[in-house]
């Protein structure tokens, strides 16, 4: 498993599934992501950045089966990993360093 | 209720998705439409799903590439190895990528020159392949050819007649098979409209000459053009089988009703060009029972039998003239000549055009490799670094070569790919702008010849402009590369020099393409500001075809309704003035005939002078605006009965027989060599560029329509209204006159004049747009360079300012910099225009190809574009900040 940095846009994505809980699809990071960011995601990039994860180890997926009166064969649903979650919590504390030092005078305007 | 996508959407999809995400990506999708659905409505959604039937896909396959497989491997045998072979090409090509997405403007606009100049060559490749390469749609064409007429002393390729003809087709020892064609047109009655069709004759040897193989039935067979034998059959092209019978195949062995006669259809022909769907019915042309040899009216194609060499034919013609010139004192002098089918298709003009253009796109391409080279350049000079790095690590020279050119390798081919989009932009473009005149060129397409050369001019593309910097890559002086780094001034020199040089180039070749652009647009003008002797402003033609006349009842009643309805037309208000003519002028070709004066004694030695002739109606001179010098109009006295003929000339005619004498009343020989027929001259008009704009005002011979029977009848309409108003008009008169007779080719005279220069047109726009875009090529390759050399010597100009050099002074330095090789190039490009010119001059009307003021104006241009081009970057140069510039240093 690499250590690349997270980018910011897989930074998202996995905070998305953080919030959305367990078993997340593309359909619902997307739609979470469009929420809070206000901003149209790419479904490509999302279906894009979950396999990225999964292929990293930060996150794991599932094959669900398709609820009654939903059309398709079932989605696969992504949760996030122990490893996954553990990266989320050491950017955070690195970010909260970095932030702690300045006041928030420093904000930048 | 659920929304779905829209199934084709999805289909499509799915074939586009690598097969083991596809079911994945389906069901995202569907749920995420499905979301949008409920929120915005359907529609909206269903738009958002084919957005992202092409986008989806493309970024799959793209995070793919860069990064590896998307889907979990279920198997993993170390795939590492696996790859190994192809590893360094397929490596290399996925850093270039990578190197190049990282810098979006560099990419965006080394595409954008790539696919201009390589789009632009596969578009005029493929004009040029379907309308000259592409070989003939007839099996073995090369033994076909066209056989002419010419008479000793005089210099002519006539038609043949038609006893020359069938002689011909029996006594020659050398052809497979000789077939003669002549055209005409016919009334198709029998439906709700009338229709006036273009109708060719053909003798039975004509299809066994040329053996194209029917699309259903056959074609004319032994006996039909024979007198006697069943002519009432007919042949239909395949253009008009489909636009007016939508391809029924059933369609052969029915009757259709041709002139008021039943005719049988007895086969369709193939698609093609020449002669296949030049008409849209063919029947054939039957032996008349006592031939002339005076009127030469049969256009003879023949197949040489297999074995039979040129020479051998041309011997076996002569000798076969030489009998027949003894045996027919009408014919003395006769002889036969032969021509290659190269003029089937264009014609020398439009070939010389057409290879021009090829040559032009070519130049637009070196200017394009000469832009893209020195972007790459500037490029790996400033990666100069990273270069003397892997040569420090133990990579090889070939190596470091390798993955410059695998750089612009990947460039070249993406460039392939965007300039084949641009292409089939071009060519639906190229189709809109078709001036009729060219043949095929409406079939242009994108073939699989095309391809492979657009993947060509890739290839060569990219070894062209990725040689210089991939050679030009730092390897000896490893030390200094890398200490310098990317602020490199010591290698700056050089390939400053380089891109110096290509600038120059650049600017030459450009002016070469703008000077051929100006002549052509000068020469245009004058070909349309040429006093054309007529007035087009205002009139129209239209057509009345009458059914053939059978006999003199028939031909009566043709008669008089031609004159009734000129008649009603001029009997409306809105109508100026109205006249008949038998042919329009401006079509390109016409009638002729040789002529002299009666009244004077013979001018042995000389050529008979030849002169277009037209039957025309009273008022013709008025409706066409053209001044009658002296003399008189025709009147309906003025019959075309018994010679002598009543005549109207052309000024030129009256000044070279009787020259400063009044032509009135003087004894004119009509068709003279021919039948010699004698006429008295009314009248004088003025001249006219009748055969086209750019050839001289014609000699012209003008008949009066009383006594003659015009099938079809053309008509101008010099009218007060719009045409829009004007033909229902025309229309419902003729109805009354007679319902069955159609109103064709209805169009304005201007629309006429604009026809006739469709090709010069054609032509000019196309060199023009080229030439605009290789100077926004030439543009943006001189500013990139200099503002280039300008952000490398940023800390020099610092220095410079803080010294005290004035502004004035600093731009100057910069300028002068930049101007030299814009001058050199001028300097060359204007030599080089002149060395070229001859390719250019048989196109040009009335300009010659060193026309002083096309080059000034050109250069002049240039030099505007090289000043601004160098002036931005040096502006920019004096707002360097003088402190950070020194604190880099």
């Amino acid at each position: 498993v690499t250590h690349r940095a997270l980018g910011e846009f897989e930074h998202h994505v996995l905070l998305a599934l953080v919030r959305l809980g367990k078993r997340a699809d593309v359909a619902a990071v997307a739609l979470e992501l469009e929420s809070v960011t206000g901003k149209a995601a790419s479904p490509a990039a999302v279906f894009i950045a979950l396999r990225r994860l999964e292929q990293r180890g930060l996150a794991r997926s599932q094959k669900r089966e398709a609820r009654p009166g939903e059309g398709g064969r079932g989605r696969r649903a992504f949760q996030i990993t122990a490893a996954g979650t553990e990266r989320l919590r050491e950017s955070r504390r690195t970010l909260e360093r970095l932030w702690g030092v300045l006041g928030p005078s420093a904000e930048p305007r | 209720m659920t929304a779905h996508p829209p199934r084709r959407a999805a289909r499509l999809l799915a074939a586009l998705l690598p097969s083991e995400l596809r079911d994945d990506a389906l069901d995202d999708l569907q749920a995420m439409h499905e979301a949008r659905a409920t929120s915005f409505g359907e529609p909206r959604a269903n738009r958002w799903y084919w957005t992202q039937v092409c986008a989806f896909p493309i970024r799959v396959w793209f995070a793919q590439w860069i990064g590896g497989p998307l889907a979990p491997q279920v198997v993993v045998p170390d795939r590492r190895q696996r790859r190994e072979p192809m590893n360094a090409i397929l490596s290399d090509a996925r850093f270039a990528v990578r190197s190049m997405v990282r810098t979006p403007g560099f990419l965006a606009i080394a595409l954008l020159t790539l696919a201009l100049g390589i789009g632009a060559n596969a578009a005029i490749f493929s004009v040029v392949r379907t309308v000259l390469l592409r070989p003939l749609p007839f099996p073995e064409p090369e033994r076909l050819v066209t056989v002419f007429e010419t008479r000793t002393g005089r210099n002519m390729e006539a038609s043949l007649t038609h006893g020359n003809f069938w002689d011909l087709n029996e006594l020659n020892r050398s052809f497979h098979a000789v077939g003669a064609i002549s055209w005409g047109s016919m009334n198709l009655t029998g439906s709700a409209e009338p229709e006036r069709l273009s109708v060719a004759n053909v003798t039975v040897g004509f299809f066994r000459a040329l053996a194209p193989t029917p699309t259903a039935g056959r074609v004319f067979t032994d006996g039909e053009d024979q007198p006697g034998g069943d002519a009432r059959v007919a042949v239909l092209s395949n253009r008009y089988w489909r636009d007016r019978f939508g391809g029924d195949p059933a369609l052969v062995g029915r009757a259709i009703t041709l002139d008021g006669q039943s005719y049988r259809v007895v086969g369709i022909l193939p698609h093609g060009t020449p002669w296949l769907d030049a008409a849209q019915v063919f029947t054939p042309l039957v032996r008349r029972p006592n031939p002339n040899r005076e009127s030469w009216e049969l256009t003879v194609v023949a197949r040489l039998r297999p074995g039979v060499t040129d020479v051998g034919a041309r011997t076996d013609l002569a000798s076969l003239a030489t009998r027949l010139g003894e045996q027919y004192p009408e014919v003395a002098g006769l002889g036969f000549g032969m021509n290659t089918t190269e003029d089937w298709l264009a014609n020398e003009d439009q070939r010389r055009a057409l290879w021009m253009l090829m040559g032009a796109v070519g130049f637009l391409l070196l200017i394009a490799c000469v832009n893209l080279a020195n972007m790459l350049l500037a490029r790996s000079t400033g990666r100069a670094r990273e270069r003397a790095m892997r040569a420090a690590l133990g990579a090889t020279r070939a190596r470091v070569v390798q993955v410059a050119l695998t750089e612009s390798l990947v460039l070249g081919l993406a460039g392939a790919v965007v300039g084949l989009a641009l292409a089939f932009a071009i060519v639906r473009f190229l189709r809109s702008l078709n001036p009729g005149d060219i043949p095929r060129l409406g079939d242009t397409q994108i073939d699989g010849w095309v391809l492979l050369v657009t993947l060509g001019t890739g290839l060569f593309t990219s070894l062209a402009t990725g040689l210089v910097p991939a050679l030009r890559a730092p390897y000896h002086d490893l030390v200094s590369a890398l200490r310098d780094g990317d602020r490199s001034m010591t290698g700056s020199r050089r390939s400053g020099g380089v891109r110096s040089t290509l600038v120059a180039v650049e600017v030459a070749l450009s002016l070469i393409l703008l000077v051929g652009a100006g002549l052509l647009v000068r020469s245009f003008g004058r070909i349309i500001g040429e006093n054309r002797g007529f007035d087009s402003s205002n009139r129209i033609f239209a057509t009345v075809g009458f059914p053939d006349s059978r006999d003199s009842v028939q031909e009566a009643r043709n008669a008089q309704v031609m004159l009734q309805f000129l008649d009603r037309v001029r009997g409306m208000p809105q109508v100026t003035s109205a006249a008949a003519i038998h042919l329009r002028p401006l079509i390109g070709s016409g009638t002729g005939m040789g002529f002299g004066a009666s009244d004077r004694p013979e001018a042995t030695g000389n050529e008979i002078p030849w002169a277009g002739w037209r039957v025309v109606s009273n008022d013709y001179f008025k409706s066409m605006g053209v001044p009658l010098i002296a003399g008189r109009d025709f009147t309906e006295h003025d019959r075309l009965g018994a010679p002598p003929y009543r005549v109207i000339i052309s000024e030129r005619i009256a000044k070279l027989l009787w020259p400063g004498e009044n032509a009135i009343g003087r004894p004119i020989q009509l068709w003279k060599g021919q039948t010699s027929t004698p006429g008295e001259v009314i009248g004088v008009v003025g001249d006219m560029r009748d055969w086209g704009l750019t050839d001289a005002p014609s000699y012209s011979v003008y008949l009066p329509t009383y006594g003659y029977t015009m099938s079809p009848a053309n008509y101008v309409v010099h009218s007060t209204v719009p045409t829009a108003t004007l033909v229902p008009m025309l229309r419902s008169a003729l109805a009354e006159l007679d319902p069955t007779l159609p109103l064709s080719d209805v169009q304005t005279f201007e629309a006429r004049v604009g026809d006739s220069v469709a090709s010069q047109r054609f032509t000019m726009v196309l060199l023009a747009s080229l030439a605009g875009v290789a100077l926004a090529l030439a543009l943006a390759g001189i500013y990139g360079v200099l503002s280039y050399t300008v952000s490398q010597r940023r800390s020099e100009v610092g220095v410079r300012v803080a010294l005290g050099a004035s502004h004035r002074s600093v731009v100057r330095m910069i300028m002068r910099q930049g101007m030299l090789p814009v001058a050199i190039g001028l300097v060359a490009g204007v030599l080089g225009s002149m060395a070229l010119s001859r390719y250019i001059a048989s196109l040009l009307y009335e300009v010659t190809p060193f026309d002083w003021l096309t080059y000034l104006a050109v250069a002049g241009m240039l030099l505007a574009t090289g000043v601004l081009a160098c002036w931005l970057p040096a502006r920019a140069a004096l707002r360097v900040d003088v402190l950070s510039a020194l604190r880099d240093e």
